[in-house]
């Protein structure tokens, strides 16, 4: 003997509610993901009028401008070394080449930068079909406070020198050399925005 | 959710922040340990370096200024290093590791003073001074501490094997010498268990106030070329023989430390290197200190008091109750690398406290010395003073009974010298401009008719005719007696010597210098400053006394007439009436002249403020300037505040115990809130990152009853945010936070 106790026809409201549950749960998950992306890829703006830069950078990161420096931000919550994209503007005289700039960075990083070295040069365009050269470099990142048993980091840099006129936009990108290669989309994204 | 994370960074805090409300405690040991560094000067031959000499030494300012000796940074005899390195009291109760290298920016050797600079990071990469936020002590001036007050001494007790260590002191009396006055030196006495003598290697550490302010340097000079082996150490193969013996380089350790080079003489050092003023005096011609010559020392008497660097009178004796006695004497080849001592004994006991241990000589190369000793009653008994240079007996004062009541002997005092032309008297007692004849006035005590008196008068150490005679001038009063030259007298150092019955009675020395004019000769003159690149365009500028755009280069001028070579004058820059230049030495050039130049210069340009230069000779000063620069005052360093609340503590994942290592904290400035940060980095006062242990550390100490926030927003955990964290002076000095992070 079969007995069925409990069964009903849903009514209609019932099963617009459990499309209408879907429904939310769809649109939550959408929202979700639509503010995972607006938190990981939000950005702020940055202009500088004088020497003529405007860019995006990652929300959140910590803005400076040191001496001589147009623009420094560092991801600051993350742990060990804080990934940095630097603007500086150098001059640029005729007669010269991307190569000199290089050069005298190099000369001058040597002493300030333990095992600074050079891993490649290289000629890559920009979005907007400008060539630049690209160095990408490597040395050990120490912090200066003596009272901390603090341990440096091997990092991997990229300079992008651009040159405009008189001057080169030199645009660089320094993160730990374990995470580089993930970080390196925020750069490209970065350069995407850059305007100069 | 602001809320949330408030109170909960509240509750971590509450749990943490140590309640030990205590009583305020000004001084703050722990900054003062951290700020005590260990000196390692070195040398290099064939590639290995090897230590030279060893001292300690005290960061003066954030940016890597450091306070020590000369004797023991400078290149020299005893240490013959070529460079600097940097040890520090990470630990307190480590010892201290090795981060820096220094250079020397400012020294004295004579005050055996020398601040360095931190050039680079002990592996040689170069450092940005200006991001440097080192812990530093303020100073105090010497008058903030009297007789019988405890201070604090900090220092190295060993070659680098030893953590910092400090002991209290008292101070139990004062050395007056010319250069200095009263407090030229501050003897004290070790009064902790710690550390029953302060040992040789404290030399350049600090003495410290009840405040926590340095008020002098521990300072003694080894002599590792006379002494034995015991107070030096081997320890390096420095010969390259692989056997450590005495043909090994001794580092020299010095004796047992009891005075203090108070810090007021080295403030001058640190302004002008913390303003990185130059001073160069291209008009100087170089001098040839000591030529040589063995140093001597000879004349030795005693006096009561000194007046204008001048004996007020000879003593062979003092009453019960004395607080002063000077000994003076004449000295000659001596050069600020000389090392002098003085051994006092009392009834054939050694006086720890009247005594000096060896230090470097701080006077020219000639003239009259005095060492006072001062701020304290003097015990009965007979004294025996020795003066020793470079470890060997130079002279021997004859012996003074101090005690019983005053003696009521004839005596002469209080020479004084004026320029007497046409019934005019000219002159201010100790310079007088040139002229034909100088009156000497004097009194006389307890002087009998009848007794026989001499008068010698002498010309840069040469007797001149004779004076004297029997006594007819009644018991007590003033009288005079005077030195004529037909043909002028010449420019130099005089000297009247009076004596009582072939005894001396008293003794004064006089400059004449100069043309006559009022009180004081008219020596210096035409003195400007000028705006100019070169000497050649100083000379032909005109005078300025006020400009608007800070110069890189500053030139002061001035022309002098009728100075002796040889004659003592002393030359002081100030800004803002904080000296910065002060030098005292002979003069080098023809007796008369045009155009002395001195040039101030800065890197960049020349802070704003307000320049005076002064000339003075016999510590009477002569002539004054002043030219305003920029806004006529010296900006503020809003870092240059060494007081406050040191933070510190641990960062640690309250799922693992363990500590979080690399993650950021910020604290912002006052006047932002958690909810004002932007991310921008001109919001924050300090930030810190946490090592590999996850211990955290700010640099910058937090000002009383100023409310900060605190920012730990890290990567994998919930975020910490707090407004309101405000210490006061009762709160334990360092803070040490405990914050537990959540994952998230």
């Amino acid at each position: 003997m079969l007995i069925e106790f409990g069964r009903a026809e849903t009514t209609r409201s019932q099963r617009f509610s459990h499309y209408f549950t879907l429904l939310y749960c769809a649109l939550a998950l959408l929202i979700g993901a639509n503010l995972r992306d607006s938190s990981l890829y939000a950005v702020t703006i940055f202009t500088n009028r004088e020497v003529g830069v405007m860019a995006y950078y990652p929300a959140n990161w910590l803005f400076s401008t040191p001496d001589g420096v147009v623009l420094e931000v560092q991801d600051s919550q993350r742990l060990g070394y804080k990934t940095t994209i630097r603007i500086q503007v150098l001059p640029f005289a005729d007669g010269m080449s991307p190569r000199n700039v290089i050069d005298t960075l190099a000369l001058g990083r040597r002493t300030s930068l333990p095992f600074y070295k050079i891993l490649s040069i290289s000629d890559r365009p920009l979005q907007t079909d400008d060539i630049t050269t690209v160095v990408e470099y490597t040395y050990v990142a120490d912090l200066d406070d003596p009272f901390l048993q603090l341990v440096p980091s091997v990092v991997v840099g990229e300079d992008v020198v651009i040159v405009r006129r008189n001057q080169v936009i030199l645009v660089s990108f320094i993160a730990d050399a374990n995470t580089y290669q993930q970080d390196y989309e925020v750069f490209q994204r970065f350069l995407e925005t850059l305007d100069y | 959710m602001h809320k949330f994370f408030l109170s909960l960074a509240l509750a971590l805090l509450a749990i943490a922040w140590p309640v030990q409300a205590q009583s305020a405690v000004s001084l703050d040991i722990n900054r003062i340990q951290r700020a005590t560094v260990l000196v390692m000067q070195t040398r290099t031959v064939s590639g290995i370096s090897f230590i030279t000499c060893v001292s300690s030494g005290t960061f003066v300012s954030r940016d890597g200024l450091i306070l020590t000796n000369a004797h023991s940074t400078t290149p020299n005899l005893d240490c013959p290093g070529d460079s600097l390195i940097i040890a520090l009291n990470v630990r307190p109760d480590e010892p201290p590791v090795l981060a820096y290298q220094a250079v020397v920016v400012q020294t004295d050797l004579g005050l055996d003073l020398a601040l360095l600079r931190v050039s680079a990071a002990i592996n040689g990469r170069a450092i940005d001074a200006e991001n440097l936020s080192l812990p530093f002590v303020d100073l105090a001036e010497i008058n903030t501490v009297s007789l019988d007050d405890t201070i604090t001494v900090v220092g190295y007790p060993g070659l680098s094997d030893d953590p910092v260590a400090y002991t209290s002191a008292t101070i139990q009396g004062f050395t007056a010498e010319p250069r200095g006055g009263e407090k030229a030196w501050v003897k004290f006495r070790a009064a902790s268990d710690i550390l029953s003598e302060i040992p040789g290697t404290f030399s350049g550490g600090g003495a410290y106030n009840r405040q926590g302010q340095l008020i002098g340097v521990p300072t003694t000079a080894p002599l590792a070329r006379q002494t034995d082996t015991s107070s030096c150490a081997r320890f390096q193969d420095t010969n390259g023989d692989d056997l450590i013996n005495t043909t090994d380089l001794c580092v020299p350790l010095g004796g047992a430390i009891n005075a203090l080079r108070p810090s007021d003489f080295a403030l001058p050092l640190i302004r002008s290197a913390s303003l990185d003023l130059q001073v160069t005096q291209p008009s100087r011609a170089s001098t040839s200190f000591g030529s040589g010559l063995e140093a001597q020392i000879s004349g030795l008497f005693f006096a009561p008091s000194a007046n204008n660097d001048m004996p007020t009178t000879v003593i062979s004796s003092l009453p019960a109750g004395a607080d002063s006695l000077y000994l003076f004497f004449d000295y000659s080849f001596m050069t600020p690398e000389t090392v002098y001592e003085l051994r006092v004994t009392i009834d054939g006991n050694t006086s720890a406290v009247f005594s000096l241990p060896p230090v470097r000589w701080s006077g020219g190369e000639r003239g009259l010395w005095y060492i006072g000793l001062t701020g304290q009653t003097l015990p009965n008994g007979e004294y025996l003073i020795r003066l020793l240079v470079n470890g060997i007996l130079a002279g021997e004062a004859p012996p003074l009974r101090v005690g019983g009541a005053p003696e009521l002997n004839p005596t002469f005092r209080s020479i004084q010298f004026v320029l007497d032309e046409d019934g005019q008297m000219f002159g201010n007692g100790y310079i007088l401009g040139v002229g034909t004849i100088v009156s000497a006035q004097f009194i006389y005590d307890n002087m009998v008719d009848g007794l026989e008196w001499t008068g010698i008068w002498y010309f840069n150490g040469q007797e001149l005719p004779r004076v004297g005679g029997a006594w007819a001038w009644g018991v007590n009063g003033a009288q005079s007696t005077s030195f004529t030259d037909p043909n002028g007298l010449l420019p130099g150092r005089y000297r009247l010597t009076l004596y009582i019955e072939g005894r001396l009675s008293a003794l004064a020395d006089f400059t004449i210098a100069g043309s006559r004019a009022d009180a004081r000769p008219r020596i210096f003159s035409g003195e400007r400053f000028v705006i100019a690149d070169t000497l050649d365009e100083a000379l032909t500028k005109p005078a300025a006394n006020a400009v608007t755009t800070p110069p890189e280069s500053l030139y002061a001028l001035f022309d002098w007439e009728f100075i002796a070579p040889g004659t003592l004058w002393q030359l002081r820059l100030s800004i803002d009436d904080d000296i910065f230049f002060d030098q005292v030495s002979a003069w080098s050039l023809t007796e008369s002249g045009t155009g002395y130049a001195i040039q101030l210069g800065a890197p960049a340009q020349l802070p704003d403020g307000t320049y005076r230069l002064d000339l003075l000779i016999n510590n009477i000063l002569l002539r004054s300037i002043t030219i305003e620069i920029g806004i006529g005052q010296l900006s503020i360093d809003p870092f240059a505040l060494p007081e406050g609340v040191q933070v510190r503590g641990t960062l640690i994942d309250g799922e693992t115990g363990l500590g979080i290592s690399g993650a950021t904290i910020f604290i912002l400035s006052a006047e932002f809130s958690v909810t004002d940060f932007e991310a921008a980095a001109s919001q924050l006062y300090t930030t810190t990152v946490s090592d590999r242990d996850g211990r955290f550390q700010f640099s910058r100490p937090l000002q009383f009853a100023i409310p900060y926030s605190i920012i730990i927003s890290v990567d994998g955990y919930l975020p910490i945010n707090a407004d309101g964290l405000e210490v006061d002076s009762k709160i334990v000095n360092p803070l040490e936070l405990t914050i537990y992070m959540t994952r998230g």
